[in-house]
């Protein structure tokens, strides 16, 4: 299995996707953190201030959007392989093809962490100097914000998985990744602001990444607890990479 | 490699693909040390039986099995057996050197086997450029290269020259002879008998999914005699006689007889006895291409060729 890792890290590190997709996060990280600061108590902006513990959370969970960029790369990881047809000499050197599936999940496990540490850093690179100028107190240690920033990591990590199940199960780049954006951005965001449906959408991906980074939203709340999100989170990931290996990977590679 | 690791047996496989029966319960050997072409008009179940041979596809029946163990069974297969089943199956942003480097760390092999084996294929010059800007032929170079990774005894190369141009069919040509050379099992397939007709020592040739032919080259021509050909002016008599020796003849137009199942030396024979002018008297070998032709049904009803099958 350590092999079949270290295959992965270098199919990862000998293209270039991994570095534009890191830019991207840091640059969308510091776009998304640097608008939250901008538009605090601003007119008509009904999230919690940046004074309120809800506030600070949400600001040091805005690093999990790079779930979604992590997300993207677990899924291309995966149909990457069926769309050039490296799947062949892969699925040659290695006939368990499970293995091969969970080696990409472990290893953009590790992945995911080392983005979302990335984006952590630009997070508290931009917001803690302009914070101070605003005169707003930061303890990173208090506010539960300890517990957000793991929760941002450990969200961004179940992502990467959460995408490689999904790029198995679906095995068309394009249709996963559009798939994945519409439901993050459309679907998801939707179906969470029915409060009236809440107790069922909870349970959904997106919802269970808020209550794992621990952010409140505009209305209401009712989500699960932290580590119930991650459970959750966790569940959808290990369900698509499951579903994924039964109807796709283990069929006929013609 | 006087062990059976290399032997090749597939036994009653079947493959069906919805309602197209691709394989139909063949059988046939690959035995270890020997060049084994692989023939049959395209859609004739090639690429499917050399898929079920190689894990990616599971068949309805039978088994498939290199050196007596199904391939998911080898312990690190590559070491034993390298395919090359595509034209390109690389991502275009990789280099080809690190194409190959990846599949070193999958099976413990040396990074530096990747260099050896480009130099080997001629790509050494452009190792280190992306894929991308490969042409055709330095694509399938580059396959040949991750088959040959781990010193395989066992070759499997489905089409391998399928839009090489023709220095590139050569240089194939030539590759594969220096691999059997080696003591390689190979087994090739083409739907063009004479890309591996220089190579092979054997041919299994197929059709619709079922055996058509198993054997040597030589075995192939056997039983599809010669006709020799005769120009005389009293033709009609002569082809009496020659019927009377218990030859096959066919009258062409008034003056030429074609006659199978006498030499030409028998025929000349004849003629002399029977007084009869001559003015050409000539053997024609039927070529191996026009037997492959008439074996799998090609040569005569090319649409069938075209459509038959569907799926290969």
């Amino acid at each position: 299995m350590s092999a079949l890792i270290r295959a992965e890290i270098r199919k990862l590190f000998t293209t270039k996707l991994w570095l534009w997709m890191l830019i991207a996060t840091v640059g969308l990280t510091a776009l998304f953190v640097s608008l939250t600061i901008a538009f605090d108590g601003q007119q008509g902006n009904e999230s919690p201030r940046l004074n309120t513990p809800e506030g600070q959370r949400n600001l040091f969970g805005s690093p999990a959007g790079a779930a979604v960029i992590v997300g993207i790369l677990g899924i291309i990881a995966m149909t990457s392989e069926f769309r050039h047809m490296t799947v062949t000499p892969t699925f040659l050197a290695t006939p368990r093809r499970g293995r091969v599936v969970a080696a990409k999940m472990i290893t953009y496990t590790g992945l995911g962490i080392a983005y979302a540490a990335a984006a952590i850093g630009v997070t508290l690179a931009v917001a803690l100097p302009w914070l101070a100028a605003k005169n707003i107190d930061v303890s990173l240690g208090d506010n539960r914000i300890p517990q957000t920033l793991i929760g941002v990591g450990a969200n961004v990590a179940i992502y990467a998985v959460l995408g490689v199940g999904l790029g198995a199960l679906l095995k068309n780049q394009v249709a996963a990744v559009v798939g994945l954006l519409v439901y993050l951005l459309v679907v998801g965001p939707v179906l969470t602001a029915i409060t009236s449906i809440r107790e069922f959408t909870k349970y959904l991906p997106d919802a269970a990444a808020m209550a794992l980074v621990q952010s409140t939203p505009a209305a209401g709340s009712a989500f699960l607890e932290q580590w119930q999100g991650g459970a959750v989170l966790i569940g959808w990931a290990l369900l698509f990479a499951v579903l994924g290996y039964v109807f796709t990977v283990r069929r006929d590679i013609t | 490699m006087a062990d059976n690791s290399g032997r090749i047996e597939i036994a009653g496989l079947s493959k069906t693909f919805g309602t197209t029966r691709a394989v139909d319960d063949l059988s046939f050997a690959v035995e270890p040390g020997s060049v084994t072409a692989f023939l049959g008009p395209n859609g004739a179940g090639k690429t499917t039986t050399l898929r079920m041979l190689l894990g990616l596809v599971a068949p309805n029946a039978g088994t498939a099995t290199i050196g007596g163990q199904r391939y998911f069974e080898l312990h690190r297969p590559n070491d034993l057996v390298g395919a090359v089943l595509e034209s390109s199956s690389f991502h275009p942003g990789r280099s080809g050197r690190n194409h190959l480097r990846v599949y070193c760390t999958v099976n413990g092999y040396p990074d530096r086997r990747a260099g050896e084996l480009l130099e080997l294929v001629g790509l050494a010059g452009a190792a280190d450029r992306t894929v991308r800007g490969y042409s055709l032929g330095m694509r399938q170079r580059l396959g040949l290269a991750a088959a040959l990774l781990g010193d395989p005894h066992v070759l499997i190369l489905d089409e391998p020259a399928n839009g090489l141009d023709p220095p590139g069919i050569a240089w194939l040509r030539g590759f594969l002879r220096t691999l059997a050379a080696e003591g390689r099992t190979i087994l090739v397939s083409s739907h063009v008998l004479s890309e591996v007709q220089q190579t092979a020592d054997r041919v299994v040739i197929i059709n619709q999914g079922r055996l058509v032919r198993e054997g040597t080259l030589e075995d192939l021509s056997a039983g599809h005699g010669q006709t020799v050909r005769v120009r005389s002016p009293q033709a009609e008599r002569l082809a009496a006689a020659l019927r009377a020796k218990a030859a096959e003849v066919r009258l062409s137009d008034s003056s030429e007889l074609h006659v199978t199942g006498l030499e030409a030396r028998e025929v000349g024979h004849v003629a002399f006895v029977e007084q009869v002018e001559l003015h050409t008297l000539e053997t024609e070998q039927d070529d191996l291409e026009q037997i492959f032709f008439a074996l799998t049904g090609m040569g005569a009803e090319p649409d069938v060729a075209a459509t038959g099958g569907g799926r290969e």
